[in-house]
């Protein structure tokens, strides 16, 4: 019986990395994954009318609040990235993204935070990756252009892309010299 | 002529020493506006400074609810006296909520698991916990338990019951009192307030909750609760205890024969129970709880001693003092116990006849636990994951004394030898498996018992 017991302990060592149950990270823990040993600085910002009609201009996506939060990733003085979290509605269920921004403007990761729809419409780990490098530029994050659509996850797709280009908007208005 | 400029010259100086104090009072008056002016631009400027700082709360607020909308977090809480999922009613602010757990288990008995078979696979708990919040304040709770899957003697080798194991009315008037009545769990010891099985290591309770602290031991009362600073205490007053009768009688858990559970119990006469924490450093908490009232004869046929039935026959006061440490992926737990029945004789009697040769209620009971758990998977740094080694030690004996003229029954001397894992894939699941050395003494055979268990919570 002793046997049975170690045996079931080495199964469940085994699986655990398969087992592990899928808990939403809150953007802090996210980003201190993904920035290791960094400072985390949380800033609020309340965007004027002109920049809410910039933002939308320049990202061709409705901006329906000017209340926005940005996570600085520091190490020291030196500004590592720009976080921000987008939740939006897919279908009928929300999804919350976390995009980063390198300090010249360009988007560095692209990870799913939360995701309420069924997951069988959620994103890819390589799909996310296509993203990295990519600026607020003409012909650079369009939605089955620049950007491969995902088989039967059309409206996901879109809807990361689409926000995409909204927060590299948001950063270029707030951050990027065009305040 | 000389006149006339010397009276110029001493008019015109009247005039201009005159006008300089005029000058000085005017500058004077200007300086004194100019204070005020400055004064109030400083308040305003503190003002504007104030409302600067409350909007800026104020976003940090709105950020943490958008977050908390779109990323629910888990938070496992417990609310005085409940396990977390059975805390869930508590914390609800308005309507009604539903929680509940589970605990399968499969356990392998070296003797006799049960009637002869070796190996027993139970559904040994499925609960469901209902509460309603009328308002913030005043809730209902409840724990609805069926033991063993069923309550049909049919089924396998026989189902267990359906009742209720919690169900009361809570009023907070603040966190640091509250008053509660109906059916409450007794506040001794750690598992019989706190049962929930992701909420501890092994695959069952310790047997030394269940059989001396009496696991699960629920009556009907009403008391006092709350939290003052690291403060922790609940004090109810419940029904009586009353021996049971009707020839069931376990004398390796002799106790359990005088709890009512809240089933038409007789309250003729009362008991008191409570229980302090103080929660030091580094969440250890440390405490004592007490139980003491009368036991009472159930009458009729069940009295060997033709009593009527609520008849006193004697009283029961049990101490218990406990340790409780969890902190760093430790889960530290001690809890011990001394329990006195007054007149066990003429409970014993009342329970078995006036032969001296029947086992005995006892007269006195004590011992203690020991659990030392750590989850190892912190030193793997696996997040989101808990696999916690165990180790508990129990050494109680169930009859230290008894009256005068009986016999300790066999094996009223207990160590426990008990070592195994719990695996939390999920903070709310637990799969548990472990080993269990029961060295009893004196005249009753050791057992090994390999237990297995998927519990969970929610």
């Amino acid at each position: 019986m002793l046997k049975v017991f170690g045996g079931l302990l080495l199964v469940i060592l085994l699986l655990s990395p398969f087992l592990q149950a899928k808990q939403f990270r809150t953007p802090e823990r996210a980003l201190a994954e993904l920035y290791p040993n960094a400072r985390i600085e949380v800033i609020n910002i309340t965007l004027s009318r002109e920049q809410q009609e910039e933002v939308q201009k320049l990202s061709g996506v409705r901006l329906d609040t000017r209340l926005v939060s940005w996570y600085l990733v520091k190490s020291g003085k030196e500004m590592l990235a720009y976080g921000y979290i987008d939740s939006h509605v897919v279908r009928t269920k929300p999804e919350v993204i976390l995009y980063t921004i390198t300090p010249d403007g360009k988007l560095d990761v692209v990870e799913v935070l939360a995701f309420l729809e069924p997951l069988e419409y959620m994103p890819h780990e390589e799909w996310l990756k296509i993203f990295k490098g990519r600026k607020l530029a003409p012909g650079t994050l369009r939605h089955k252009r620049d950007i491969p659509n995902i088989t039967g996850s059309t409206i996901t797709a879109r809807a990361i892309t689409d926000n995409a280009r909204k927060v590299l908007a948001l950063w270029q208005v707030l951050f990027g010299g065009r305040r | 002529m000389k006149r006339v400029l010397l009276f110029s010259a001493l008019f015109s100086s009247v005039v201009f020493a005159q006008s300089t104090e005029e000058r000085i009072r005017e500058l004077e008056e200007q300086i004194r506006t100019l204070q005020q002016e400055v004064q109030k631009l400083k308040e305003e400027q503190r003002k504007t400074e104030d409302i600067k700082q409350d909007t800026e709360v104020i976003k940090e607020e709105l950020r943490k609810l958008r977050l908390e909308i779109a990323i629910p977090q888990l938070k496992i809480k417990t609310y005085s006296g409940l396990g977390p999922a059975a805390s869930k009613a508590m914390f609800n602010p308005r309507g009604v909520s539903i929680g509940g757990y589970g605990e399968l288990t499969f356990r392998h008995n070296s003797v006799n698991a049960r009637g002869g078979a070796k190996s027993i696979a139970d559904v040994q708990r499925l609960i469901l916990y209902f509460g309603y919040a009328f308002d913030e304040k005043l809730k209902f709770n409840s724990e609805l338990e069926l033991e063993h899957a069923s309550t049909s003697g049919t089924h396998g080798t026989g189902g267990g019951y359906f009742k209720a194991e919690l169900a009361f009315l809570d009023y907070s008037f603040r966190p640091e009192f509250g008053i509660r009545g109906g059916l409450l769990l007794m506040p001794v010891g750690i598992i019989n307030e706190i049962h929930e099985p992701p909420t501890f290591p092994s695959a069952e309770r310790p047997f030394f909750e269940r059989r001396i602290m009496l696991s699960t031991w629920e009556e009907m009362g009403f008391g006092i609760y709350g939290t003052v600073n690291n403060l922790d205490y609940r004090f109810y007053i419940t029904n009586a205890l009353m021996v049971k009768g009707g020839g069931s009688y376990n004398p390796l858990e002799p106790l359990k024969t005088i709890r009512q559970r809240g089933a038409r119990a007789v309250a003729d006469r009362i008991g008191f129970t409570g229980r302090v924490d103080y929660t030091l450093p580094y969440n250890l908490k440390v405490g004592f709880s007490l139980w003491t009232g009368d036991v009472v004869s159930k009458g009729g046929s069940d009295s060997m001693l033709n009593l009527r039935r609520g008849s006193k026959l004697g009283s029961m006061t049990m101490i218990s003092p406990h340790l409780w440490w969890q902190y760093g992926g430790w889960d530290v737990r001690f809890v011990g116990a001394y329990v006195n029945i007054n007149n066990a004789r003429k409970i014993t009697q009342d329970l078995q006849g006036t032969s001296t040769t029947t086992n005995p209620i006892p007269s006195e009971q004590k011992g203690f636990y020991l659990q030392v758990a750590y989850d190892v998977f912190r030193l793997l740094k696996i997040d989101n994951q808990e696999l916690y080694l165990f180790g508990i030690y129990e050494d109680y004996d169930a009859h230290s004394e008894v009256p005068q003229g009986y016999a300790k029954p066999p094996g009223h001397k207990l160590k426990v030898y008990n070592m195994g894992f719990s695996y939390k894939p999920h903070p709310l699941v637990a799969i548990k498996a472990d080993h269990a050395r029961l060295n009893y003494r004196p005249n009753k055979k050791d057992e090994n018992e390999y237990r297995l268990t998927l519990g969970f919570m929610f």
